[in-house]
């Protein structure tokens, strides 16, 4: 047996689920009403060819504490259009246009922005003329249990569309409903949403007629100092500059803004971004390439598809060409200050430095022009990428901070130059710079090269250096550390610890198991047994060094070997290696040890 | 110390291994100064940064520090637990990917979880929704607790959702991959994604898997403009929300790998910016090398004979300093290299599916202009 059955729809519930989880805030029903009398408006400019965009305006009278009336004079609508647009969930009058030539000129999509208007309000009515019936007024009032009624009004108004608010809410979680009904605050909300909208809005309250909006054209050359000021006003910051976005296919205009300060990458900046001149968002991660992250922007676009909940858009094919194209317009815009104001695409790559690495990072085509202006932190004091490219001689770098740290000192008493790549992208970018160097080898820094780098000992063959040497590869066996003599610089330096990744790795299962369960212990167990051979730790001592060089000069087995582990949690200590529970023992124990001699 | 005064030392770095060390600092900090509180916060804010920025493998030797210092203070279990269940939710997850862990601790490790949440008044969805991702994931037939991946998600869905739940976005998600990969239904799929694609839902990781999964729907469907779509929304949001290296590197891996077959110079660009060296994370080794091998195999296939290259294993005998490899050299490289693991996650699971998917040839009709692009 086959039947058909409908859905039961709840449609209080319904109009509940739409108008209070839907939207983030109650404050869209503005925009909401705004967008439905902007539309209203274009629509009539389409139809009715009497009607001039010099007439078109919107109202809002607002009686303090009480009601708030939204009045345009677009296209108004007829009792069919009523029963189908104004009480069907889910249609708008929009929506049959917006096939058309004309649709471009609609922001709504989803005939369901009226009911959000039952977020402050238990009924709402709608009084309306059309163009079609200039002498007939319509009144439709909406309750939020989903009822409605419709009669014609003996009064009429004139062509267009009241909507009419009252401050009757009866639930009243939300406790700041109240404050809807205040002039000051539409007029706020209105200048925020609606700021940039095509058709003047005005504000009616005491006998006053105030407009809100300012007559802006996204598209067309705009004054830079204007644009500075537009940012300063709508942005609240002073920004280090400005640029113009166009999208070469049509999709966004507006004006992009530089950060006079730096941000990091998980920042979330807010931005203006406008669907057809009314505000969608202030989140601009979606439009924005990744990286971007130092910019801030005013956009409007006329093709990018929203959300539902008209908050936000779409990840859709047209979102993803916007973005690349705000990618390539900011890579123009670094290669115009390359060639016309080098001075302050420089300060912007110091104080971004990490939102431009990003750049390099993620374009091929950027990599000759930034590059060079990069910062890198280096044992010669901070360099930029041409410093590097035109070094000179071999440059190594390391891409893990705590090596650099341990082996700067080095390198500075060699005068050699080592290059901190630890940083986020800095991998990446060195590889590339390496790419294009012509002048400096740029190498990474290996064990051998460590190995090398320090001079072989005058001690070498020397029987009571061996001696030390080989009591020392005894004692530090336990350790899983090996032990060598050498020289280098600078002399106070007694030993310096060496470790590979895997050595590191195998220490931190160590200290890892010292607190860990039986589960944990049999697993740590697993990861520390298949570490293999490749785990090395290489405890470097310095034969420049005086107490280096009395260790050898000592017969005092019991005494050196105390010295010998104290200088090997010494270097642990100087390398910022966290101790193992048994390191500080042994310090303490060999302490004791020689106060007691 | 205020929490503020902690936060100082790591606010302001990037996410990632940065991030990582300053958080380490301010947790030694808090240590030294006995503040129990800060101690256990800091011990959260550690692992969910290492478990999202990086891979996983110090979240995993620092946790037992974490658990044995929340049980030593019990006056703090119930303003606690919260993170410390969290934390245990994700080394579980991670466990897995690591194929020095043999199946028997691993599930030593879940049964652990689990009693757990028994012990710390949680209920068990959590529990199954790890059980069946292992499952599914690793091609196990069966576990010691469940018969099959079926049955867990379906003792995973009598579950109510509770604290230990994903977020909405993580519960359509992983809805999402149920339908995808266990069902392969593709109707159910999109329908449990309708809220993520919409934009109503979304988490840190999500829609950004929720791509991946289906661009590897399509990939295997053998729809490749479908599944380069997505994997192209994919793209943008990890290098959005994931630049650090080392990071969400079997979602980037399976990145390269399907753009790969569409759009060679993409793939070899997303490769070039990730190339990072080996992370511990033995899953994240293997997609990420898996998408080496199938860009170089489609490089050599436009006749492109060389790639430069500076590669961050300067130690491997594959190392030249002139950075010019050859490219048939080079996808054997990474192929070996990516077999290592897959072979590693074989033998440890009693199954082929790793190996299976390395060798697996694909092969799709790409019109010529898109192959260029």
């Amino acid at each position: 047996m086959e039947n058909d059955f409908k859905f039961k729809v709840n449609l209080g519930g319904m109009i509940d689920i739409l108008s209070n989880h839907l939207y983030s805030s109650s404050d869209v029903f503005v925009r909401e009403l705004l967008q439905n009398g902007t539309d209203a408006i274009s629509a009539r400019l389409t139809a009715d060819k009497s009607f001039s965009e010099a007439d078109a305006k919107v109202e809002i009278e607002v009686e303090e504490g009480k009601r708030i009336i939204f009045r345009d004079n677009g296209t108004g609508l007829d009792e069919e259009e009523i029963h189908k647009f104004l009480s069907v969930i889910g249609q708008s009058s929009k929506y049959d246009i917006e096939n058309s030539a004309a649709s471009g000129d609609y922001i709504g999509r989803f005939g369901i922005g009226l009911l959000s208007c039952f977020m402050v309000t238990d009924h709402i009515c709608v009084r309306t003329c059309s163009y079609k019936q200039p002498d007939v007024t319509l009144e439709w009032i909406g309750m939020a249990d989903g009822t409605y009624t419709i009669t014609k009004c003996s009064e009429n108004i004139s062509i267009g569309t009241e909507i009419i608010i009252d401050n009757n809410k009866t639930d009243k979680t939300d406790s700041t409903v109240d404050d809807y009904y205040n002039c000051d605050n539409i007029a706020n909300l209105v200048y925020y949403y609606g700021l940039f909208l095509k058709y003047p809005v005005y504000t009616l309250s005491g006998g006053e007629r105030t407009r809100l909006n300012l007559k802006f054209d996204f598209d067309s050359d705009k004054d830079k100092e204007l644009c500075m000021t537009m940012g300063k006003t709508f942005l609240g910051e002073s920004f280090l500059d400005c640029f113009t976005l166009r999208s070469p296919t049509g999709l966004f205009s507006g004006i992009a803004y530089v950060l006079p300060y730096p941000v990091s990458a998980s920042s979330h900046n807010m931005h203006r971004i406008y669907l057809k001149n009314m505000l969608l968002t202030e989140s601009g991660e979606k439009i924005l390439p990744e990286w971007a992250f130092f910019i801030r922007c005013i956009i409007n676009t006329n093709k990018l598809k929203p959300t539902s909940s008209r908050e936000d858009f779409y990840d859709d094919e047209k979102l993803e060409r916007a973005r690349k194209e705000i990618g390539s317009i900011i890579a123009d815009y670094f290669e115009e200050l390359d060639m016309k104001n080098k001075e302050l695409l420089y300060r912007i790559v110091s104080i971004h430095s990490l939102a431009v690495k990003s750049v390099i990072a993620s374009s091929d085509e950027l990599d000759d022009l930034l590059l060079p202006y990069i910062i890198f932190h280096t044992t010669m004091g901070d360099m930029t990428g041409k410093d590097i490219l035109d070094f000179g001689s071999t440059a190594f770098y390391t891409t893990d901070e705590n090596q650099f740290r341990q082996l700067a000192p080095l390198y500075i008493q060699r005068n050699e130059l080592l290059i901190n790549a630890g940083y986020v992208y800095e991998n990446s970018i060195i590889t590339k710079l390496a790419e294009i160097s012509r002048n400096t080898d740029i190498i990474r820094l290996t064990d051998s090269d460590i190995d090398f780098m320090l001079d072989d000992s005058e001690f070498d063959g020397d029987p009571a250096a061996d001696k030390l040497l080989k009591l020392a590869s005894k004692i530090l066996r336990k350790y899983d550390c090996k032990a060598s003599l050498k020289e280098f610089r600078p002399f106070e330096i007694p030993a310096l610890y060496t470790i590979n990744e895997k050595a590191y790795q195998a220490r931190q299962i160590r200290r890892s198991k010292q607190s860990a369960n039986e589960i944990f212990m049999s697993m740590l167990d697993s990861f520390e047994s298949n570490i293999g051979s490749s785990a090395v730790a290489c405890l470097y001592f310095n034969t420049n060094n005086l107490i280096v060089r009395k260790l050898i000069d000592s017969d005092d087995e019991e005494k050196i070997s105390c010295y010998i582990e104290i200088l090997y949690v010494q270097s642990l200590l100087s390398g910022h290696f966290p101790l193992l529970n048994n390191e500080m023992k042994v310090l303490n124990e060999n302490l004791y040890k020689l106060m007691m001699y | 110390m205020s929490y503020e005064e902690y936060e100082g030392f790591f606010c302001d770095l990037d996410n990632g291994r940065e991030r990582c060390r300053g958080i380490k600092r301010a947790l030694n900090e808090a240590s030294e100064k006995q503040d129990v509180e800060a101690v256990l916060y800091l011990y959260y804010l550690f692992i969910e940064e290492d478990t999202f920025y990086s891979d996983g493998f110090e979240s995993f030797l620092i946790f037992p520090e974490y658990l044995k210092y929340f049980e030593a203070h019990p006056e703090f279990n119930d303003e606690y637990k919260y993170n410390v269940m969290w934390c245990f939710k994700w080394i579980a997850g991670s466990a897995e990917e690591f194929w020095q862990i043999s199946l028997g601790q691993l599930f030593e490790l879940y049964k652990q979880y689990g009693e757990y949440c028994d012990k710390l008044n949680y209920n068990k969805r959590s529990y199954y929704r790890k059980l069946w991702n292992l499952m599914d994931s690793f091609g196990l037939r069966s576990c010691p607790f469940c018969a099959n991946v079926e049955q867990a998600h379906r003792l995973m869905m009598h579950c109510p959702i509770d604290e230990l739940s994903e977020v909405k976005a993580g519960e359509a998600d992983d809805l999402t991959s149920y339908y995808l990969y266990v069902e392969k239904d593709l109707d159910k799929a999109y329908k449990a994604a309708e809220q993520i694609f919409s934009g109503r839902v979304a988490c840190n990781v999500v829609p950004h898997y929720t791509y991946v999964n289906f661009a590897d729907y399509y990939f295997e469907h053998k729809d490749i403009e479908k599944a380069v779509k997505n994997i192209r929304m994919a793209v943008h949001l990890f290098n959005r929300d994931f630049p650090a290296p080392g990071s969400m590197m079997k979602y980037k891996g399976k990145c390269i790998s399907i753009l790969s077959f569409y759009d060679v110079s993409s793939a070899l660009k997303l490769f070039r910016r990730h190339l990072y060296g080996e992370c511990t994370n033995g899953v994240d080794n293997y997609y990420f090398y898996r998408g080496a091998y199938h860009l170089f195999l489609n490089l050599e296939k436009t006749g492109q004979k060389t790639v430069r290259l500076i590669l961050p294993f300067r130690d491997d005998p594959v190392y030249k300093k002139s950075n010019v490899y050859q490219v048939s050299k080079i996808k054997e490289y990474f192929y070996e290299k990516a077999k290592f693991f897959a072979d590693k996650f074989d033998e440890r699971d009693g199954n082929e599916k790793f190996s299976y998917y390395l060798n697996k040839s694909y092969k799709f009709e790409i019109p010529q202009d898109e192959e260029e692009h």
